[in-house]
């Protein structure tokens, strides 16, 4: 196994290269699903609080009352009134929604209202995604409406009057009925590293097998081993055995930091939900695998299969929803992510993190889910192998085709 | 001088591999945030919310209630809901379980609305912002019903003419949207400026391999260069300058395709937008040269070691989709100087200041930024380039 042993030792010499990559990503893997929220309550609806800012210049009753209950719809956050700060807060989204009470409105509406003019407006800002900032102006119209109609109505009350008959009004709610729906969505903190942890084990697994490949691709290397006593097929499978050493054992840390530090997250739930995590986890990682495979039969040095390895885990992981909800993308990528192994992979992470009890009827969908995965490791391998004799026999590596060009 | 720097932008332009990382990268990154947002403001942009009505005997028996329905269903600008009307129940749960509606409006036998919605897991929350849209329409039949019955209790003369009721009662639009930002906010431009934040830190590879090739304990070349007749400071200058005019060529390219492909706005300030990539190529270029010029290591490590620091500040940038960009505004926030020690977020903001500030002051603070950070790095590398003994006799 002296081509197995040489493999191992390759990869020890990039260890830092190695271990850079692995211990790197998994620091994303563990930030990302430790600052994603999961949803708050599965089984009753929950109001979406959108983050909105209010820039009070009246402070009136009215701005107050208003201030209150929009601080009660949603999560107000502190804007200084000063344009920089408040053009900051729309453009990352810190609130989705900026409403500007300019000086002198709680009066002008109080007598506008009553006196059958037009009302004046707020202004409101809208940050990206306008669907929030199109729930913060309804709520705003809302309690606006409402004091509008206590100040018609009760023409004689005073500011604070009309706001507190409106206050009151706005403190019954209609109660909501959640309907059930058959399929549970939600999905766990250890669910959602193993998903960002398919990024880690792309990246890492192509390069670890990339460097390998590589380091045997060398011209004088690949010479002697064509000339060596052992075949070629013996040779070869010695460097796969390492290559899926080493995919596994970066797939086993990913999966042990995960469990370590969201494990809790599915306590509870069925024994054989951690056991089809793993199993997912570890089948995904056969992809890489054979990528780097087919990478090292391509000829591809160290710095191609680095840039190949990145972008293919950031294409994958991107055509899988990892970086933005597919209900975003549109209906064509959403096709066109179901091309990618890890639109699967995904699938079979979410019905296993949601798994109630393990029967034949919940887990086979999970196995399809990973045979598909596994299909797509056995395509590329195989284009691989194909991609590998192809260029065994060109002239360039002194194959047959060499023995057709003519020389003087 | 002249031919160093000549030679140096031929070398660098021959060598193939370094365009990987810094052209063929980006440009491939570009193109797939081109497909993956293209329907990103669509889908996170208001459009009335489809609901379901059951319009059966105890609709009927609410014509206030059935006729605020058809006005904010009316097709307009101003419509808030999308309506689709069901003859009973069943069949409007069916629809909304089946994600047809967003939420199923029915009247109940007291003529009070009731609302009926399936738990919201769409990750981007738009349905979950939708339910509450209609929990809030129901809302406000129901505290109009209560002011009235609360005037009714205390002043029943108030409501003695029904045509001031209604007029008190009508819907009226109490706020006006207007602009703040230069430009409008974008949540995918963001991720574009992001790129050309991690671009730049990539064109420090061109940094790496012309301070390798200068260096004479780094290579055979270098050593070789450095017994020739032109000064150590003139020969540095010169390759550096060849490296910071092929990594501004490099951004430019990704720069003018995401511009005219992608079609990426950058607030009509195209002009400032090249300077900010001389800037940033300029930092690349001292940053390269800092790694590079690091001895003891070998250029593959050197190679790993900026892929493994890019990836870690473009992270921070908020370069990997959304949850990484929401970190990335939270430690802006909350840590504003350790946001400035990040380079790959200093140049993002760069373009984000140009698109959404009307002032170029802030564009200019980070411009400045930049520069400090850049004249710091090559100070540094000035430790490891300067003339030194390399082996002696």
């Amino acid at each position: 196994m002296q081509a197995f042993k040489s493999a191992l030792l390759v990869a020890l010499s990039y260890r830092v290269n190695i271990l850079v990559y692995l211990v790197l990503f998994t620091c994303f893997c563990v930030l990302t699903a430790g600052s994603t929220s999961t949803a708050n309550d599965q089984d009753s609806y929950a109001a979406a609080k959108a983050p909105l800012a209010i820039v009070d210049r009246d402070h009136s009753r009215i701005s107050q009352g208003l201030q209150e209950y929009l601080g009660r719809q949603g999560q107000l956050v502190d804007v200084a009134d000063d344009r920089n700060a408040m053009q900051d807060a729309v453009a990352t989204g810190q609130a989705r929604c900026l409403i500007v009470v300019p000086a002198g409105f709680g009066d002008a509406y109080l007598k506008a209202a009553r006196s059958g003019s037009e009302e004046p407006t707020l202004d409101s800002t809208f940050s990206f995604g306008t669907v929030s900032g199109a729930l913060v102006d309804e709520q705003a119209t809302q309690y606006l409406g409402l004091v509008r109609a206590a100040a018609l109505l009760q023409s004689d009350d005073s500011m604070e009057a009309v706001t507190a008959r409106a206050d009151k009004a706005m403190s019954f709610s209609a109660p909501v009925e959640t309907v059930p729906l058959p399929e549970n969505g939600q999905r766990s903190s250890l669910a959602v590293y193993f998903q960002w942890a398919a990024f880690t084990i792309t990246v890492t697994i192509v390069l670890c097998v990339g460097l390998l490949m590589s380091a045997f691709n060398r011209t004088d290397v690949r010479r002697r081993d064509l000339v060596a006593a052992k075949s070629s097929l013996k040779l070869g499978l010695q460097k796969a055995l390492a290559c899926l050493m080493l995919a596994l054992l970066v797939c086993i840390v990913s999966c042990a930091v995960g469990f370590a530090l969201f494990g809790a997250s599915i306590q509870g739930l069925s024994p054989a939900v951690p056991m089809l995590l793993v199993a997912s986890a570890l089948v995904f990682s056969l992809v890489p695998l054979s990528i780097g495979f087919l990478l090292g039969q391509l000829g591809a040095g160290k710095m191609v299969s680095n840039a190949v390895g990145n972008m293919v885990g950031l294409v994958t992981t991107f055509l899988g929803g990892f970086w933005l909800d597919m209900s975003l993308m549109g209906p064509g990528m959403a096709a066109v992510s179901r091309f990618m192994p890890t639109s699967w992979y995904v699938d079979a992470l979410n019905a296993s993190a949601s798994l109630g009890v393990a029967s034949a009827a919940t887990v086979l969908p999970i196995l399809y889910d990973l045979g598909m995965v596994a299909l797509f490791a056995a395509a590329f391998f195989a284009v691989a192998l194909v991609a590998g004799r192809l260029r065994m026999r060109s002239a360039e590596s002194g194959g047959n085709a060499a023995a057709a060009t003519n020389t003087a | 001088m002249y031919n160093v720097f000549k030679g140096a932008l031929i070398a660098l332009s021959r060598n193939r591999k370094l365009y990987l990382w810094t052209l063929a990268f980006p440009l491939v990154l570009a193109t797939m945030f081109m497909l993956l947002f293209s329907n990103l403001e669509s889908e996170t942009s208001f459009s009335p919310v489809p609901t379901a009505i059951v319009a059966d005997a105890n609709y009927d028996h609410a014509p206030a209630f059935a006729k605020t329905i058809d006005e904010i269903g009316r097709a307009g600008n101003d419509q808030l809901l999308d309506i689709h009307r069901f003859k009973n129940a069943e069949a409007a749960r069916s629809a909304l379980t089946s994600g047809e509606v967003d939420g199923v409006i029915a009247v109940d036998a007291t003529g009070t609305p009731t609302l009926a919605v399936t738990p919201a897991f769409d990750g981007a929350g738009v349905k979950q912002i939708n339910q509450t849209i209609l929990n809030d329409f129901v809302d406000t039949y129901i505290h109009s019903d209560r002011l009235v019955a609360d005037i009714a209790a205390s002043n029943p003369l108030a409501l003695k003419n029904p045509d001031r009721v209604g007029q008190a009662l009508e819907r009226s639009k109490a706020v006006k949207e207007v602009s703040l930002t230069h430009s409008a906010p974008s949540m995918s431009v963001r991720f574009y400026y992001a790129l050309l934040g991690m671009v730049a830190l990539f064109c420090a590879q061109i940094g790496i391999f012309s301070i390798s090739e200068t260096q004479p304990n780094l290579s055979a070349l270098g050593a070789r260069r450095a017994l020739g007749t032109t000064s150590r400071a003139a020969t540095l200058a010169a390759t550096l300058a060849a490296s910071w005019a092929i990594s501004f060529a490099c951004l430019i390219a990704v720069f003018l395709y995401i511009r005219l492909v992608a079609g990426i706005d950058f607030g009509g300030r195209e002009l400032i937008c090249v300077a900010a990539l001389a800037i940033a190529a300029l930092f690349s270029t001292a940053f390269g040269t800092l790694l590079g010029s690091l001895p003891k290591l070998s250029w593959s490590m050197k190679a790993g070691l900026l892929a493994g620091i890019t990836c870690t500040l473009s992270f921070f940038a908020g370069l990997y989709g959304q949850p990484s960009l929401q970190l990335a505004d939270s430690i802006a926030r909350s840590h504003p100087v350790l946001a400035s020690l990040n380079p790959s977020k200093v140049i993002s903001d760069l373009f984000y200041a140009l698109y959404y500030y009307d002032s170029l002051t802030p564009f200019i603070e980070k411009a400045g930024v930049l520069l400090a950070m850049g004249a710091v790095v090559f100070a540094l590398s000035t430790l490891f380039i300067r003339r030194q003994r390399y082996a002696s006799i």
